[in-house]
C-alpha cells in the first residue's frame, strides 16, 4: 500500500539545512497496524504528515497504492487524500464553529455524498461511538476524551483505507487512552490500515509492528 | 454544502459581531452616498431632456473678444432669426423670447408676474404640454395668454381658466387660450406665463426693427443636419447682414450653437448647474465607494487570518482548494450583498433629507436597472476581491503549516493592506481638503467687498400704483426713521447685463478700442442707498435737476479703460446722445463673481423695474411693516414681489453652496468610514499581537514603548497619505474654482489643518487600542494563545 523510498525532509535554516527525516525507506501493506515510536523531535509527526499528504518530502519517492504521490498535482493529491485517508491529531483539531454532527458531516460533504445517505452515515457513526447525545454540542463543550472520539469518528466516517493518528492519546488520561486504542484495534480488525505515532509503550503494545525513529533515521530499536 | 457554508458564515458573523458591524456599516454608508450622488447626477443630466426637439433645438450664442476679456451674449436682435431662416434651408423653425415683469390682475387679485413674450412657435419647438388649448393656435391672437396650472389655480382657484380674461399692467386685456401642465423642475425655461410678441405692437414696439439684442433666439434644425456647417453659415450670413447695416467689414462676434439639452450644464440656465460640478460629484461618489470597498477588503482579509485554522482543518478532512475558494468567496459576496440591500433601504430613508439639501425632488425610481446592476456587480467584485484574496492565499498553504499556526499573524497580507490603508487615507484627506477650500471660497464670496453693501436692502418689483407714484411712495416711506434710503433702477444690481456695443464715444477716443459698456437706468440716491463710493464729482440729485438730462455717471473701470483724464466735465456720448460727465463711481461688482469688474455708465431715468429700500437692521420687522402699510395705500389689491438684495445675490451661488453642503456630508462620512476601517484593522492587529506584546512586557518594555510600537506604522501611513493627497486636492479644487474670476487663494493652512485632523483621528483611533493592549497584564496576554 505504502512504499517510501529515500524520503528526506529538511528545513532551510540560514545556509544550512536542518534534516528532520533522513533517507527513510519503508513499506506498509494493507491491513497493518503500525506504530511509529521515538523521542520528542525525532520526526514522527513529520513522517505521518508526509504519508498523509499534509506535507511534502524534500527528496525521495512516495508510492501510495498505484500512484506516485511525489509526482502528483495538488488537485489529484487532494482527491486521493479525500478518498483514502483519515487523520487524527493529538490536539483533536475539530472545527470550533461547527457542532459535533456538522463536524462529522463535513468530510462527507467534500466527498459529495448525497444528503440522505450522509444523514444515515452520520447517525450510524454517532451511534457507534455512543455520542448521539452530544451531536448538537460544540467542541468547546466537550471533554478532551470526547473531542478525540469525535476526531476519530470524523477520520473514519468517510470509510478511509488508511488512518493516520499522531499521538492520539497524548492529551488524554490512561482510561480514555485505553478506550481509543481498543477502538483502533477493532477498526484494524475490520481491515483498516492504521499508522500511529506515540511514545507510550502501552499504546505501542496494541500494534502488530513497531518502527523506531531517532534523529530522523529509521532504526531497529531505541 | 451550501447549508454548511451558510451556517459557518452566520456563526462567524455572530461570533465577531464587532467586525461584521464595522465591515457592513462602512460598505453600506459608502454605497448609500454613492447612490445618492448618482441620483443627483442623473437629475442634473436630465435637464431639458423632456423636449422632444431637445437634440435639434439650439440656442444662438455670440461671443465677443473685448479688451476686458470675453463677453458672452446669449440674446440676439429680433429680425436676425427670420433673416437667417430665409437663407439657411436647414432651419425648420425658430423661436425668440424675452422676459419681463408685469402686474397681472383678475378681479381683486393682483400679482407681479414674470412674462415670457415670444413667437407662436414657442409651443411647437419646446415641449410644454397643454392641458387645455391647441398648441398651434394658442399664441396666434395678439390678445392671448397661456398660463401654467399653478398660475391658473392662483388666479381662478377651481374655476375653469380657459376663456377667462386677465388684465396686464392695468390696461391690456388678455384672454386665456391655453393652460400648460406645471413646468418640470428639470427645465431651464421656467416661464409660467407666456404671451405673444404681437402684444408689443400695442405698446408701439416693433420687433422687426434692428434694435437692441434682447431676444433669446432658438433654432430648430432638420434632423441629421451638420451643426458645424450650419454654424459656419450662421457666421457668414451674420457678417453679411452686419456689413450691410453698418458698412463695417469685421464682424466682432463668434457664433456658437448650444443644444437645448446642454444649456443647464454649460451654465446658460438660471440658478447654476455646471458640468464641473457633475464631474466633481462623480469623482466624490467613486472615491467614497472605493474607500468603502477598500475598507471591506481590508477588514475581511485581516480577519481571514483568524480563520486559518478552520480552513486548514477543512483541507485535512478533504476540502479541495476549489471548495475553500468557493466558501470564502461566497461569504464575502454575501456580506457585500447584505450591505447593498441595507444601502438601498437607507437611500429610501434619507432621500427626503437629501432632497432638501440638494433642492431637488429625486426618487429612487430614477435609478435604472442598468445602474442597479452595475452597483450589484461592483458589490460582487468587492466580495470576490476581499474573499478571493484570502481564499487563494490561505488555501494555497500546506495544511500542516496552517495548523502549526505559522500563518496566524497574517504577515503575508500586510503589505497589501498597508497599501489599501494609505490609498484610503489619501482619498479621505483629499476630500476633506476640498471641502475646506470650497468652504473658504463660499465664505469669501459672501464676505467679499462688492463695492456696495448688499445687506439690509429690500427690493420691490413695483406694480402699477407704486410705479406711477414712486416719488410720493418714497417720501412717505422715508417718514419712518427705520427706513434709511430709497432708490430705484431698471436692472437688478446683482446682475446688470444690459450693454452698449460700439455705440459710444468721447473726445479723444481711440476708434480701435473694443469695449462693451454695461449700463443701467438709475434714479436719485442710488449711490447713497447702495453705499457706493463716489471717486470724483457728484451723483444725480434733486439739487442739480439739469444733471438728469445732461449729465452722466461713469464707473472707475470705464474711465481707466477708455483712458479719460480729468473726466469731470468732459463730454461722453452713447447712442448718439451727448452728455457731460458729472461723476465717477468707484468700481462695484455688477455681475456675479464669475465675471471680472466691467466698465459701466449709470444713466438717470424715471423708468423703474426695481425699488431698493435700505432698512435699519435694528428695526427690521418694524420697517417691513411700515413699508407694507405704505405700499398697500398705493396698491390696495397688489402683491409685491419683494426680497432682500443679499438673497438675490446668494441665488447666483446656490449651485456652489449646494456643492459645499454635499461635500461637507461626503467628507464627514468618508472620515467615518475610514475610521471604522482603521479601527477594525488596528483592533485586529493588536489582538493578534497580544502574545508579542505580553512577551515584550515580560522582557521589560514600558507602556510607552508598546504604544509607540503599535502606533508607529499607522502614523507613517497617514503621513504618506497626506503627502500624496495634497497635490491631488490642489488640482481638483483648481479645476472646480476656475469659473470664479474672484477667488480665495488656495491656502496652505487648509492643507495643514486637514492633515492635522487626520493625524489626530489616527492617533486617537490607534492610541486607544495601543493603550489598551499596553496596559493588559502580560500573564493574561500570554495565556490567550
Ligand atoms: N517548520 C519547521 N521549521 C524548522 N524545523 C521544524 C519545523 N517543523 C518541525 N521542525 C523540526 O523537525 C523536528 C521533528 O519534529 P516532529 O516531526 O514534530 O517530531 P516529533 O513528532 O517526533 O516530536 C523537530 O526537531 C522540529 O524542531
Ligand atoms: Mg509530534
Amino acid at each position: 500500500m505504502i512504499q517510501l523510498r529515500n524520503i528526506t525532509r529538511y528545513y532551510a535554516s540560514g545556509s544550512l539545512n536542518t534534516y528532520v527525516l533522513r533517507r527513510i525507506n519503508l513499506d506498509i501493506r494493507e491491513g497493518e497496524f503500525v506504530c511509529v515510536m521515538g523521542p520528542s523531535g525525532a520526526g514522527k509527526s513529520t513522517l505521518l504528515n508526509i504519508i498523509g499528504m499534509l506535507d511534502d518530502a524534500s527528496e525521495g519517492e512516495y508510492h501510495f497504492l498505484d500512484y506516485n504521490v511525489h509526482n502528483l498535482k495538488e488537485k489529484q493529491r487532494s482527491q486521493l487524500y479525500k478518498e483514502y485517508i483519515g487523520f487524527v491529531f493529538q490536539s483533536y483539531h475539530l472545527i470550533d464553529e461547527l457542532t459535533v454532527y456538522e463536524n462529522l458531516e463535513t468530510p462527507l460533504l467534500y466527498k459529495k455524498v448525497k444528503s440522505s445517505q450522509r444523514k444515515s452515515m452520520v447517525c450510524d457513526t454517532l451511534d457507534r461511538f455512543q455520542i448521539v447525545g452530544k451531536k448538537d454540542l460544540f467542541p468547546s463543550q466537550l471533554s478532551g476524551g470526547q473531542q478525540q472520539l469525535v476526531g476519530i469518528a470524523r477520520a473514519i466516517i468517510a470509510e478511509p483505507k488508511l488512518i493516520l493518528a499522531d499521538e492520539p492519546t497524548g492529551n488524554l488520561h490512561s482510561e480514555e487512552g485505553k478506550k481509543i486504542m481498543e477502538l483502533f484495534t477493532r477498526l484494524n480488525e475490520e481491515g483498516v490500515t492504521i499508522i500511529q505515532a506515540t511514545h507510550s509503550e502501552q499504546n505501542a503494545s496494541y500494534s502488530k509492528r513497531i518502527i523506531y525513529l531517532k534523529d530522523g533515521w529509521l532504526v531497529d530499536n531505541l | 454544502m451550501l447549508n454548511n457554508y451558510l451556517k459557518i458564515a452566520l456563526r462567524n458573523i455572530c461570533k465577531h459581531k464587532g467586525y461584521t458591524v464595522i465591515n457592513i456599516t462602512g460598505l453600506t454608508i459608502g454605497l448609500m452616498v454613492c447612490m445618492l450622488i448618482v441620483l443627483w447626477v442623473i437629475d442634473e443630466l436630465s435637464y431639458d431632456r423632456f423636449h422632444s426637439n431637445g437634440d435639434n433645438a439650439f440656442l444662438m450664442v455670440s461671443t465677443q473678444q473685448l479688451n476686458t476679456g470675453q463677453q458672452v451674449v446669449n440674446t440676439q436682435q429680433a429680425p436676425l432669426a427670420p433673416t437667417l431662416q430665409e437663407n439657411i434651408p436647414e432651419i425648420i423653425n425658430y423661436v425668440r423670447y424675452f422676459a419681463c415683469y408685469m402686474p397681472i390682475s383678475y378681479q381683486n387679485k393682483s400679482f407681479n408676474e414674470q412674462l415670457c413674450l415670444t413667437d407662436p412657435s414657442y409651443f411647437s419647438i419646446f415641449s410644454f404640454p397643454l392641458i387645455e388649448g391647441d398648441i398651434a393656435k394658442v399664441l396666434v391672437d395678439p390678445h392671448s395668454i397661456v398660463i401654467s396650472e399653478k398660475i391658473a389655480q392662483k388666479y381662478f382657484g377651481d374655476e375653469k381658466a380657459l376663456g377667462q380674461v386677465l388684465t396686464i399692467n392695468n390696461q391690456t386685456y388678455l384672454t386665456v387660450t391655453g393652460v400648460m401642465k406645471n413646468i418640470p423642475d428639470n427645465s431651464t425655461l421656467q416661464f409660467e406665463v407666456v404671451v405673444p410678441f404681437a402684444l408689443l405692437l400695442e405698446y408701439g414696439e416693433n420687433i422687426n426693427e434692428w434694435k437692441g439684442a434682447d431676444y433669446y433666439t432658438y433654432f430648430l434644425f432638420k434632423k441629421d443636419a451638420d451643426i458645424a456647417t450650419i454654424n459656419e453659415k450662421f457666421q457668414n450670413l451674420s457678417s453679411n447682414i452686419y456689413k450691410q447695416r453698418t458698412g463695417k467689414d469685421i464682424y466682432p462676434y463668434t457664433i456658437s450653437l448650444v443644444p437645448l439639452t446642454a444649456l443647464h450644464l454649460q451654465g446658460f440656465g438660471y440658478g447654476g448647474g455646471s458640468i464641473q460640478s457633475v464631474y466633481i460629484m462623480i469623482a466624490v461618489a467613486v472615491i467614497i465607494l472605493l474607500i468603502a470597498c477598500m475598507n471591506f477588503i481590508n477588514i475581511t482579509t485581516a480577519r481571514s487570518a483568524g480563520r486559518a485554522k478552520e480552513i486548514g482543518l477543512r483541507k485535512v478532512v478533504g476540502a479541495s482548494r476549489a471548495d475553500l475558494i468557493r466558501q470564502l468567496l461566497g461569504e464575502a459576496v454575501l456580506l457585500a450583498l447584505g450591505a447593498f440591500i441595507l444601502a438601498l433601504v437607507g437611500v429610501e430613508l434619507v432621500l427626503p433629507v437629501f432632497n432638501d439639501i440638494a433642492q431637488k425632488s429625486l426618487s429612487i425610481s430614477l435609478i435604472d436597472w442598468k445602474l442597479i446592476l452595475s452597483l450589484l456587480m461592483l458589490m460582487v467584485i468587492t466580495g470576490i476581491l476581499s474573499g478571493g484574496y484570502t481564499a487563494f492565499y490561505i488555501s494555497g498553504f500546506q495544511p500542516v503549516k496552517v495548523l502549526k499556526g505559522i500563518f496566524t499573524s497574517g504577515r503575508g497580507g500586510m503589505r497589501f493592506r498597508r497599501i489599501l490603508v494609505v490609498v484610503q487615507f489619501t482619498l479621505s484627506v483629499g476630500i476633506t481638503i476640498c471641502t475646506l477650500v470650497l468652504f473658504q471660497q463660499i465664505e469669501y464670496i459672501k464676505n467679499k467687498n462688492l463695492g456696495y453693501d448688499k445687506n439690509n436692502v429690500l427690493c420691490l418689483r413695483p406694480t402699477g400704483g407704486v410705479a406711477e407714484h414712486y416719488d410720493s411712495f418714497k417720501e412717505q416711506v422715508l417718514q419712518y426713521p427705520d427706513v434709511l434710503d430709497v432708490t430705484s433702477s431698471n436692472q437688478n444690481l446683482v446682475h446688470i447685463n444690459s450693454t452698449i456695443g460700439n455705440n459710444w464715444s468721447w473726445e479723444g477716443r481711440d476708434p480701435n478700442q473694443k469695449l462693451v459698456i454695461h449700463f443701467d437706468w438709475v434714479s436719485y440716491d442710488y449711490a447713497k442707498t447702495m453705499k457706493m463710493e463716489m471717486l470724483e464729482g457728484r451723483f444725480y440729485s434733486p439739487e442739480f435737476p439739469s444733471d438728469t438730462l445732461e449729465g452722466l455717471i461713469l464707473n472707475e473701470s470705464l474711465v481707466r479703460l477708455a483712458g479719460i483724464e480729468n473726466p469731470i466735465g468732459k463730454k461722453f456720448s452713447y447712442w448718439g446722445r451727448e452728455r457731460k460727465i458729472i461723476g465717477v463711481v468707484k468700481d462695484f461688482h455688477l455681475e456675479p463673481l464669475y465675471e471680472s469688474l466691467k466698465p459701466m455708465i449709470l444713466i438717470y431715468s424715471s423708468d423703474r423695474q426695481n425699488i431698493y429700500i435700505r432698512i435699519d437692521p435694528d428695526y427690521m420687522t418694524l420697517a417691513l411693516s411700515h413699508i407694507k402699510q405704505v405700499y398697500e395705500k398705493f396698491e390696495p389689491n397688489g402683491h409685491s414681489n419683494c426680497y432682500f438684495l443679499n438673497e438675490a445675490f446668494n441665488q447666483y451661488y446656490v449651485d456652489d453652496t449646494r456643492l459645499l453642503t454635499i461635500f461637507k456630508y461626503a467628507s464627514f462620512l468618508t472620515i467615518i468610514v475610514s475610521c471604522l476601517g482603521l479601527f477594525g484593522l488596528v483592533t485586529y492587529m493588536t489582538e493578534h499581537r497580544t502574545r508579542e506584546i505580553g512577551i515584550r512586557k515580560v522582557l521589560g518594555s514600558s507602556v510607552m514603548g508598546i504604544i509607540k510600537l503599535i502606533s508607529k506604522e499607522f502614523i507613517l501611513h497617514v503621513i504618506i497619505a497626506n503627502v500624496v493627497a495634497w497635490p491631488l486636492a490642489f488640482l481638483m479644487m483648481n479645476y472646480l474654482l476656475q469659473k470664479f474670476a474672484y477667488r480665495e487663494n488656495i491656502d496652505i493652512t487648509v492643507f495643514i489643518a486637514a492633515s492635522f485632523l487626520f493625524l489626530v483621528i489616527t492617533i486617537s483611533t490607534v492610541g486607544y487600542q495601543a493603550v489598551k493592549a499596553a496596559l493588559t497584564k502580560p500573564v493574561k496576554a500570554l495565556r490567550y494563545e
